[in-house]
């Protein structure tokens, strides 16, 4: 009985850790964080133009797929919809904007660990691991600048909703599994450039507050990506990491 | 037996009859027709999976054969027919499966059967049945409406054949690919097409796309894994290094995983037949064994490698001591180390007592492996090593197998031993060089680095003794500490033995002598060429007495550093030639070799003395040359600096090169061609002592140019700048012999004039000149005038002398004219003023006269300093012209001569006498500037003063005496 005790008592503290993981990486990155918003845009801006290439990711899966014939190639650049469209983006406060991608990422994450172990059985493909570690720092960056924009008393706001069930991978056959991963792919490039062309909109100044009417953005972007029913509802913060 | 065969026939009737009755009856109900078919499909393996059941079966068990047919499509299709024979059982559901090579989901199947009876227990059953109903059958897909190519995501070998086959539907325009081809596929029913792929490679672990697309949408895909084909394992072995653990490896080959869950790395499983045991290997090329504490003797394994398709096993079979791998021997450690021997031990680890090892000792110096042993140990081991070389590092390697079986050796390990120093082994190669000077002889004593075999150890030192072998005094002279090769020691004219020894930790090697004779270093040989080759040099000599130890031959290994390395070589007694070969020799070098011959009393006496090259080179320079004794006709040129010995090979003589304007060579010279396409006429000289060449048969007055090149065995010295002559004229010879002797005439003549010139002064011009032989005597006597007479310097008081300083261009003032006056304006003539003896601003009348015939420079102009024109004059001036008027300008013009005879600047000593009384009758005019006039009565003493004294003179009562100096703007009194 008393084992059992202390068995339960350490399994406690694991899930403990576990579930204050986040708490504890969000404050070691607040721990690094800079405090200057011009670089912290930068890197930012930077960062979405680096992660937007589509060599970095996409053709190299593309390549080792044997997706690289004129008829599958244009397949795969029907990008994935999934994810929030630059007009929405766009539409968003820059606190919203930032928790958004932050989501976004977060699903990009786990479809991208999907991704390897359904269509590449865990074998190691460098380019994975090196956007895998791009994307834990572009959401390093924006943690840091959310906390640079809830200094300045920018209120937060409710967010879109996360991509991260639209962004899993169906089971499909192979083929068709491929495909998607594929667009996927080809739908995170063109994300991190939306992403990349809103930071590029933001001003200089963190005074500087760049807002559009998230309504009309959302109204649009809905229009035009029509991700889901669900952008037009946002969601509270707390959903997003379920 | 006739009622026999009529009973046989009878009831083969009967049965006849039975059974034609029978099988009039039967047709409606045949028992064993195949009842229940139920077919399934097993899409992965395209197999049809028939199940079935045969009722009433009239015995317990029958041998049947049932006939299948299958039809694709339509019943009427039949695609396959076949038997499958079998013991059918009662109450038994029959199986049977069929694969289809085409995709089960391209198209609908139908499958029929009847049984026959093939029992020979039964002839009377022998019978076919009715056919089965058809029964049809669909293969389930996942998504009927969208799949149109089958089969899906299929796995196969590598060079395999393989039938897609896929449903075009509705689209008339569809195109379907393998990767980038497009298939053309055969039409199999209506909209179904089939194609097939023999013989698939393996292209990639993500598969071979194929797919379907209309105007490139993609309608459909599947993919087409292939699979290398899985290996057998190869090099399957097992070993042992604890008798703990069996550790198992082998080459898995390929890996046969795909991108697909269907196919994964293949696996490894290990089975071990006399135990029974199995294990699930955790590598894909090694597999760890637990021995059994029984220790199980023989082992017997099989190792399957398996993946989705395939398996293949390997094994092997063991006697378990015939697998002992040792591990390393450890705890190596040297003992006893000395200079020649040392003890090694060690450990083998983790063998215990099973089996006696045998280690493999491999001794090796720098170089080779010097020593090889091999010893039986159980666990512990010693081995003595002996004969080694003192001061000397080694690798001791070692390595142990299994003694009854050796299987494999363990790794070598290595380590350094080294061993003590010794005493040096073997004297020194000693030598010296012996410069006798001023009654002593500076001996460099050289010797040779003992090499590492004979120092046995580190050379800490060397010592040097001297013993004086006349007076049989010993000397001890120096310890030099290493590294040195050598010494410098000075010592008398006598005869010295020099012992030398080196020293290391332990001790002193034998010692190596050599002896200085009174005689040595004073040894003159002939010096004698020789040819040397890149090889070196052969030397040859002969001997100079019959006693002898041997011979050295030295040389300088650098001859050209002012430092000579001296090398040498000891040569034996019985040989009077050898080879010096060096690597430090290079071509244009000149090496000296001298031999001695050493006596047995180890006095070296100089035999021969040789030079060479290894090989001679032209010049690197040519002589400077100096013309000398230019004539009309000829000059002589000079290269007596050219260093011969300095060149880069024996200098065999010179080329004396000559450019004029003379189209044609004297006789004794050769036309050459120089590089700038010049021609010169070229003398041949052969001797090369000669350094000194006349050039004749010149024209006077012609521009020559020469030059003057040395030559070689191996070539002439390079041609530099030409020099230029001009010879001479023809008659600035003879002019020269002319106007040299006049010119030495006049300044003979000059130099007597100017050393008799105090005479002639006198006799000519003397300082007081005589009243009576001046020319104003006779212009008097011209005149008749009554006024006019000479005056008797005994009449006359001497009364001073005034020094003046006639510096001409010096602008001077008189006192009182507060004007300055120019040089027209300053009175030219030296005036004789009559000063007053005591203050000369007591009133008095004053009368000057001029006196032309003293202005005369009192004093050389070398040792008398510049005295201007007193800036001042007395305060009291009057001037008195003794003449009438035409006089004063015979007096005036005369003046003017005589002052220009005077060189500016110079000191006048001016005459100053004294009148008794004033003239009459002078004109007012003459007595200008003069606003207080002095009257002079009083005649006083005369003195002559050198004007160059810049002092005062003091009065014997200490004031100043009544001259006065005229300085640079002073004036003393």
């Amino acid at each position: 009985m008393r084992a059992q005790l202390t068995w339960r008592t350490l399994l406690s503290l694991v899930l403990g850790l576990l579930l204050l993981s986040p708490a504890v990486e969000a404050a070691v990155a607040m721990c690094r964080c800079s405090n200057s918003y011009t670089q912290l845009l930068g890197q930012l801006r930077s960062q979405a133009n680096l992660m937007k290439d589509t060599s970095c990711l996409l053709e190299p899966f593309i390549r080792l797929q044997g997706l690289d014939t004129p008829v599958l190639r244009e397949s795969c650049m029907k990008c994935s919809r999934a994810f929030p469209s630059e007009d929405t983006l766009r539409g968003l406060s820059r606190h919203g904007f930032l928790q958004t991608v932050s989501a976004t990422l977060n699903g990009i994450l786990h479809r991208l660990a999907a991704l390897q172990q359904h269509l590449l059985k865990g074998k190691n493909m460098p380019e994975m691991q090196v956007a895998t570690r791009n994307i834990q720092g572009v959401r390093n960056n924006i943690y840091c600048m959310s906390e640079l924009l809830t200094n300045c008393s920018e209120t937060p706001e409710p967010l879109l909703p996360g991509p991260r069930a639209t962004l899993m991978p169906s089971t499909l056959n192979f083929f068709k599994s491929k495909l998607e991963g594929c667009q996927f792919l080809c739908g995170y490039h063109r994300f991190m450039g939306s992403v990349g062309q809103v930071f590029g909109e933001w001003g200089n100044s963190l005074s500087r507050n760049r807002r559009h009417s998230p309504r009309q953005a959302l109204h649009k972007g809905a229009r035009r990506a029509r991700p889901s029913r669900r952008v037009k509802r946002p969601v509270p913060r707390g959903q997003l990491f379920r | 037996m006739a009622f026999f065969a009529v009973f046989r026939t009878a009831f083969l009737l009967a049965v006849l009859s039975w059974r034609t009755c029978q099988s009039e009856v039967l047709p409606e109900r045949l028992p064993l027709t195949p009842e229940s078919l139920h077919i399934s499909i097993n899409s992965t393996l395209q197999h049809l999976h028939l199940q079935w059941t045969v009722h009433k079966l009239p015995y317990q068990e029958l041998q049947m054969i049932f006939q299948i047919e299958i039809s694709r499509f339509e019943t009427s299709k039949v695609i396959w027919m076949g038997n499958y024979s079998t013991t059918v059982k009662r109450n038994q559901v029959l199986q049977w499966s069929w694969e289809s090579e085409l995709p089960l989901e391209c198209a609908t199947h139908f499958v029929r059967m009847k049984s026959t009876v093939d029992d020979a227990r039964f002839p009377e059953l022998s019978f076919s049945s009715n056919w089965s109903p058809w029964e049809e059958v669909h293969a389930h897909t996942p998504e009927q409406n969208t799949d149109l190519i089958f089969p899906r995501d299929k796995l196969v070998e590598e060079g395999s054949n393989v039938t897609f086959c896929y449903n075009s539907g509705i689209n008339q325009n569809i195109s379907c690919y393998l990767d980038r081809e497009l298939i053309h596929g055969e039409q199999l029913y209506l909209n179904i097409f089939t194609f097939k792929l023999n013989n698939v490679p393996f292209i990639r672990e993500g598969g071979t796309n194929i797919y379907c697309a209309v105007n490139y949408t993609i309608k459909d895909g599947t993919v087409l894994f292939v699979s290398k084909v899985l290996e057998e394992p190869k090099d399957f072995s097992c070993e042992t290094q604890d008798f703990k653990t069996l550790s198992c490896s082998w080459d898995p080959g390929v890996d046969t995983g795909l991108f697909f869950d269907g196919q994964p790395s293949q696996h490894y499983t290990l089975f071990e037949s006399f135990s029974g045991k199995k294990k699930f290997c955790e590598h894909n090329n090694q597999c760890n064994w637990e021995i059994s504490r029984d220790l199980q003797e023989t082992y017997n394994f099989t190792l399957t490698a398996e993946n989705y398709l395939r398996k293949r096993s390997v094994n092997t079979i063991f006697n378990l001591t015939h697998r002992v791998h040792p591990k390393a021997p450890d705890s190596i450690h040297f003992n006893n180390v000395g200079a020649t021997n040392a003890t090694m031990t060690w450990k083998m680890p983790a063998l215990g007592n099973y089996s006696t090892l045998l280690c493999q000792i491999e001794l090796h110096d720098k170089e080779n492996m010097r020593q090889e042993h091999n010893v039986s140990i159980k666990v512990n081991g010693e081995f003595l090593f002996s004969e080694l070389m003192p001061d000397t590092a080694y690798m001791v390697c070692i390595r142990c197998a299994n003694a009854k079986h050796v299987w494999k050796w363990s790794k070598w390990v290595t380590r350094t031993l080294i061993t003590a120093e010794a005493a040096p082994s073997k004297a020194l190669d000693v030598w010296r060089k012996v410069k006798p000077e001023k009654g002593l002889h500076h001996v460099t004593l050289f010797w040779k680095p003992l090499s590492k075999f004979h120092a046995n150890g580190k050379i800490l030192f060397y010592n040097i003794v001297a013993k004086d072998l006349d007076k049989k005094s010993e000397l001890k002279l120096q310890s030099i500490p290493a590294p040195a090769n050598g010494t410098e020691l000075t010592l008398d004219q006598g005869s010295y033995q020099i012992q030398v020894t080196a020293n290391n930790s332990v001790g002193a090697s034998p010692a190596s002598e050599i002896v200085i004779s009174g005689d040595s270093g004073n040894e003159e040989v002939e010096e004698q060429k020789i040819n040397g080759t890149k090889d070196g040099f052969l030397i040859s000599w002969k001997p100079l007495s019959e006693d002898r130890a041997g011979y050295v031959v030295d040389w300088c290994e650098h001859q050209r550093n002012l430092h000579c390395e001296l090398q040498w070589k000891n040569v034996g007694p019985n040989t009077t030639s050898t080879v010096i070969s060096s690597d430090a020799f290079r071509p244009g070098i000149r090496y000296n070799f001298r031999i001695y011959e050493l006596s047995t009393e180890k006095i070296a006496y100089l035999v021969e003395n040789k030079i060479g090259y290894t090989q001679e080179l032209a010049p690197s320079d040519s002589p400077q040359v100096k013309a000398i004794n230019v004539t009309s006709h000829s000059f002589t040129l000079s290269w007596k600096d050219y260093d011969t010995e300095a060149q880069r090979g024996f200098i065999q003589g010179y080329r004396v090169c000559l450019k004029s304007k003379a189209t044609q060579c004297h006789l004794d010279s050769v036309a050459e061609l120089l590089p700038d396409n010049s021609t010169c006429c070229e003398h041949a000289i052969n001797n090369p002592k000669q350094k000194i060449f006349l050039v004749e048969n010149l024209q006077p007055e012609s521009f020559y140019e020469f030059f003057v090149s040395s030559f070689t065995s191996a070539g002439k010295s390079p041609i530099g700048t030409f020099t230029k002559v001009t010879t001479q004229d023809e008659h600035s010879h003879m002019l020269m012999h002319i106007i040299l002797p006049m010119v030495l005439c006049v300044l003979l003549i000059a130099v007597m004039c100017y050393w008799k010139s105090q005479w002639v002064k006198e006799k000519c011009y003397p300082d007081i000149p005589d009243p009576y032989k001046s020319s104003i005597l006779s212009l008097i006597k011209s005149k008749e005038s009554p006024h006019l007479r000479i005056m008797n310097v005994k009449d006359c008081t001497p009364d001073t002398i005034e020094v003046v300083n006639k510096s001409e261009g010096t602008k001077t003032q008189f006192i009182g004219i507060e004007k300055p006056l120019t040089e027209s304006e300053f009175p030219k003539p030296a005036n004789l003023y009559l000063l007053p003896a005591q203050d000369f601003c007591v009133p008095g009348p004053c009368i000057s006269f001029v006196n032309h015939t003293y202005s005369e420079s009192a004093c050389d102009s070398g040792s008398c300093a510049h005295t201007p024109v007193p800036d001042t004059a007395p305060p009291c001036h009057l001037e008195l012209l003794a003449s009438p008027d035409n006089l004063l300008n015979t007096l005036e013009k005369t003046h003017t001569d005589s002052l220009g005879e005077i060189p500016a600047g110079k000191i006048s000593l001016n005459y100053v006498s004294q009148l008794a009384s004033p003239m009459s009758g002078d004109k007012d005019s003459l007595l200008i500037h003069s606003p207080v006039p002095v009257l002079c009565s009083e005649y006083k003493m005369q003195m002559a003063v050198p004007s160059c004294l810049d002092s005062p003179v003091l009065s014997e009562n200490g004031s100043l005496s009544s001259m006065t100096l005229l300085g640079q703007d002073k004036h003393y009194h």
